[in-house]
């Protein structure tokens, strides 16, 4: 294991975010009265002293002899589809349930991520699609009483 | 405009015409099983029979009540969305945490139960008897008092001990009723409010001594508890009130319909058996009457407002 | 009494309820983030019409069985079957990756069923005397066990302490998001009412594990098990009966959890896990599938839910929001539980005593019968699999309060949870801090206020102050074996 080790463009943005966040939390607690803004202040600073302590030592090796090989590898992946396009799919999905109410987005959602992650037996898509959607939207509905997104959609189309 | 045709059939146009016509919604401004739960729970069947449609309970439970209350004041007043919410945590939702709606602009639908009252309860192996030893007790220093968050209906009353009796005493705010209970009991806290429910059965293991309740009388089911008012202070009553409320300005026929059927679940002989067996004191109270008492209440948690809002700084 | 309690438990139309209990029960539970509440919840307008024994008996076995079912879905695909379930996960889904599926599904069905017999093996024998420790428990030994149970994030990961350290810290600022619980300011709430109420546990497990995990899968294709095999559910049992000492800790845990109204089902297991795992001469093994990280919650989780029952039967108050509507069914019947439901309600206690028990027995015996079924699922192709688990989680994470914000919380901490699981942190501590903030802050202030003012109600107790010197000993243990020893620090 080398001293230095580079840090990827994406674990920095996970590091970023959540350490912004409590920046963020900590610049907060200023205005919040003294009980309120104790524990949050004192976690928020203990977070980022051990984000700086963590980041610290994998810049200047001195947690060479700590290091495991699991810290340094990313999972091992067949790339059947890039996770940006996974995670855009999953994003899209939930924005068509906004849009097109809960059944319609689960249907094509149902129908289409498989064939984006090259499913192709179009029957049992199908087949799929179509029973899994009724199913959960029957059960929620009538049997859990769940009222599901209605989908921005048709209320508009109401008027 | 073919697509919306076709997935909504001639119901847009009916609903405007006949009311009601398709289920009407009862949100819940907390959990399956507490109080305003089961007052909305019980008398769903007759409501429902009497109404004609189904009626479906939702329960839409966050910031003690005050999403559902928001959600309603903004859902359109067509009288298939209804609110029901309790007093005075209803007021203190807009008053003391300041949450988005007005209370008095709701309409006032009906009201179905009452006479839920609070109560003071004291550690068992305190000497406190009444509320003046608690009062002589905490002049030299302030005893400790349990509850539950800000705006409740325990930290109202609590606040009124402390602003109308004198009872000097720090306020200990627990996450839950029994969370406060159990403090009195366990001697945490020299002094508890709360709902009576929650300290009753601990008060009948000789766990902990209720002092008294906090309504304008004494409570049915326990008649041997004294109220506040008869210890020496009769400007100390909380009453709480769960009632049914619709979005602002629901037109008078609408309003009309739903209190016909209220009326009628309220002769309803099966009702009132489940009532009784359920314990729930029922407080049938129509429109007028009902905004009358709504009112009142506002106006004595408007009026405590300085006391109710919480200190920034804490302790 | 008991005889005449148990025949009236075992007449048909109890059995009925228990058999349609269970099953619903299972349901509910294996689907993504419905738990407990969400299934007594709906359970509970249909008792109404019902004896009140048969009313307990339906919503005793609808409790059981979806604390035992909501594991299905932690364990064969990583997705928390609801709050009790989260640390199932962990080591569960590692051992169906590598095949053992069905050796988990076996561990998972007879650790809940040890747990819920040791829950009401305390209910029946000790409850008076577990109710005498609950009413010993103020604030300040609230606070100290809270900080006991955060002591373990120190024990995150090998080498991965630092950021063991810093996500247990996310972890607890995310908890303090909402209404302070003592002053009741908005923090951080950008006033959002949505926001009062802070980040809700279940849409967040649910994105932290199953969304970065539905990521994971889409890159990889295949199915989830590894290996085109599920293993024996009978092998998890004999695993299972191989480690009485977690049988133990973990039984211990789940009850007191259970008891204690300021905890429960959501903190039980994740601490019994994280306790497993300080006691363990392996913790590097956990995570990667070790039996003894998938016993501890499973039977930490259903000795809690029944140990959750205590406080309603011998106080009649209720310790949780579930065993609230327990009490509600009971009320609506005109009963009143504590002192008086043993004195007056003649053999009706017994009955219900029972039927907790036969509850026990009747998820055990089906969920044995399902799971076998259940464990195939990770044979099923990934492109089919995963479209399945993201729809379900999104309308788990919904349903539970109607919130389209719970979906977009999910969401938010799928990405999250996708990049820490690409980069191995430990997301495990993320939630330790998120299930433990409320406890530890809430009872810091509530014990200065009592102690108007003074930290020395910290250390003038001697409940608490006992919580603090274990905690120092657990932290220090590594440490002081090794002088004990007469080993030389340096190693390790």
């Amino acid at each position: 294991m080398g001293g230095r080790k580079r840090i990827a463009a994406l674990e920095g943005f996970l590091l970023l975010v959540l350490g912004s966040f409590a920046l963020a939390f900590f610049v907060e607690t200023r205005e919040l009265g003294q009980t309120a803004a104790l524990f949050p202040r004192l976690v928020a600073l203990a977070s980022l002293a051990a984000l700086a302590l963590a980041l610290g030592f994998q810049f200047f090796g001195a947690a060479k002899a700590r290091q495991t090989p699991a810290e340094t590898a990313a999972l091992e992946t067949l790339d059947v589809v890039s996770w940006p396009l996974a995670l855009a799919v999953q994003v899209g999905y939930v924005a068509l349930i906004a849009l097109l109410g809960f059944s319609l987005a689960s249907l094509l959602y149902l129908i289409g991520a498989p064939l984006q992650m090259r499913y192709r037996r179009w029957g049992v898509l199908i087949a799929y699609g179509f029973l899994l959607t009724a199913a959960v939207a029957i059960a929620f509905t009538v049997l859990f009483h769940v009222r599901l997104p209605e989908g921005l959609l048709w209320s508009y189309l109401k008027g | 405009m073919l697509v919306s045709m076709l997935l909504n059939p001639p119901t847009v146009s009916a609903q405007k015409q006949v009311y009601p016509s398709q289920p009407v919604r009862l949100v819940i401004t907390h959990a399956a099983g507490g109080t305003t739960d089961m007052a909305a729970r019980l008398i769903q069947p007759y409501f429902q029979k009497y109404l004609g449609v189904p009626v479906v309970i939702e329960n839409m439970v966050g910031a003690g009540g005050n999403i559902a209350r928001s959600f309603v004041f903004k859902q359109p007043a067509d009288g298939y969305t209804l609110l029901v919410s309790q007093q005075p945590s209803m007021s203190a939702g807009q008053i003391v945490t300041g949450a988005k709606f007005e209370v008095l602009k709701f309409t006032h639908v009906f009201n179905v139960a009452g006479k839920n009252y609070d109560c003071v309860a004291v550690a068992k192996d305190t000497p406190f008897k009444t509320i003046e030893d608690l009062k002589k007790a905490s002049q030299g220093q302030p005893l400790t008092s349990a509850g539950t968050g800000v705006g409740s209906n325990a930290y109202i009353l609590a606040m009124l001990l402390k602003a109308r009796a004198g009872v000097n005493f720090t306020y200990v705010p627990f996450n839950s009723g029994t969370e406060a209970a159990l403090a009195v009991a366990g001697a945490q806290t020299q002094m508890g409010t709360g709902a009576l429910d929650s300290y009753w059965p601990l008060h009948e293991q000789g766990r902990l001594r209720i002092l008294a309740v906090s309504g304008p009388q004494r409570d049915e089911s326990h008649p041997q508890i004294p109220t506040i008012a008869e210890l020496g202070y009769p400007n100390i009553v909380l009453d709480q009130m769960t009632g049914v409320f619709a979005p602002p300005e629901l037109p008078n026929d609408r309003i009309d319909i739903l209190v016909a059927a209220f009326r009628k679940a309220f002769a309803d002989k099966d009702y009132q058996a489940a009532a009784a067996k359920a314990k729930q004191t029922l407080q049938p109270l129509g429109p007028a009457e009902f905004q009358k008492a709504s009112r009142q209440i506002f106006e004595t948690i408007q009026e405590l407002a300085p006391v109710l809002k919480p200190d920034k700084r804490g302790r | 009494m008991w005889l005449e309690g148990f025949m009236i438990a075992l007449q048909p139309v109890n059995l009925f309820y228990l058999v349609v209990g269970t099953a619903f029960g299972l349901v509910i539970g294996a689907l993504p983030g419905l738990g407990p509440m969400f299934a007594v919840a709906l359970t509970l307008p249909l008792t109404f019409g019902m004896d009140p024994a048969s009313a307990i008996i339906l919503l005793a076995a609808v409790h059981a069985a979806t604390a035992y079912g909501d594991s299905f879905a932690s364990i064969l695909i990583n997705t928390p079957g609801g709050v009790g379930s989260v640390a199932s996960c962990w080591d569960g889904y590692p051992m169906a990756q590598k095949g053992q599926a069905g050796v988990a599904m076996g561990i998972s069905a007879l650790g809940s069923f040890m747990g819920g017999i040791i829950g009401w093996i305390s209910l029946v024998a000790i409850s008076p005397l577990l109710i005498l420790v609950a009413l010993r428990m103020g604030p300040p030994e609230y606070f100290m066990v809270a900080l006991m149970a955060l002591s373990l994030l120190a024990l995150a990961s090998h080498g991965q302490v630092l950021k063991g350290l810093f996500l247990g810290g996310i972890g607890l600022l995310l908890s303090f998001i909402g209404r302070d619980p003592i002053t009741a300011e908005a923090r951080f709430t950008f006033g959002y009412l949505y926001l009062e109420d802070g980040v809700p546990l279940a849409p967040t497990v649910l994105g932290l594990f199953a969304l970065s995990q539905v990521l994971v899968l889409s890159e990889q294709g295949g199915s989830i098990a590894q290996i085109r095999t599920v293993g024996r559910v009978w092998e998890g049992f004999k695993t299972a009966l191989r480690f009485p000492g977690t049988i133990a800790r973990a039984g211990i845990v789940g009850i007191f959890m259970g008891i204690l109204p300021a905890l429960g089902l959501s903190s039980a297991n994740i601490v019994a896990y994280f306790a497993e795992k300080k006691a363990s001469k392996h913790p590097e093994k956990f995570g990667q599938g070790e039996p003894r990280g998938l016993l501890a919650p499973e039977i930490a989780k259903n000795a809690c839910i029944v140990g959750d029952l205590i406080p309603t039967f011998t106080l009649g108050i209720p310790g949780s929001s579930v065993t609230a509507i327990f009490l509600a069914a009971m009320i609506m019947h005109g009963l009143q539980p504590g002192v008086q439901f043993f004195e007056r309600s003649g053999a009706l206690p017994y009955t219900v005593f029972a039927g907790i028990l036969l509850a026990q027995f009747s998820f055990f015996l089906m969920g044995l019968l399902l799971a076998r079924h259940f464990a195939k699922a990770v044979l099923i192709p990934n492109a089919l699999l995963v479209p399945l688990i993201v729809m379900l989680s999104v309308v788990g994470s919904f349903a539970m309060r109607g919130f389209v914000e719970d979906v977009i919380v999910t969401v938010v901490f799928g990405f999250l949870g996708y990049l820490m699981t690409r980069y191995r942190y430990p997301g495990a501590c993320m939630v330790l801090g998120l299930v433990l903030g409320d406890l530890v802050e809430a009872n810091f202030h509530r014990s200065l206020l009592i102690g108007q003012g003074s930290y020395g109600i910290f250390f003038s107790r001697p409940f608490a102050l006992a919580i603090l010197l274990l905690t120092v000993i657990l932290l220090a243990w590594p440490y002081l074996r090794r002088l004990f020893a007469g080993r030389p620090l340096a190693r390790e």
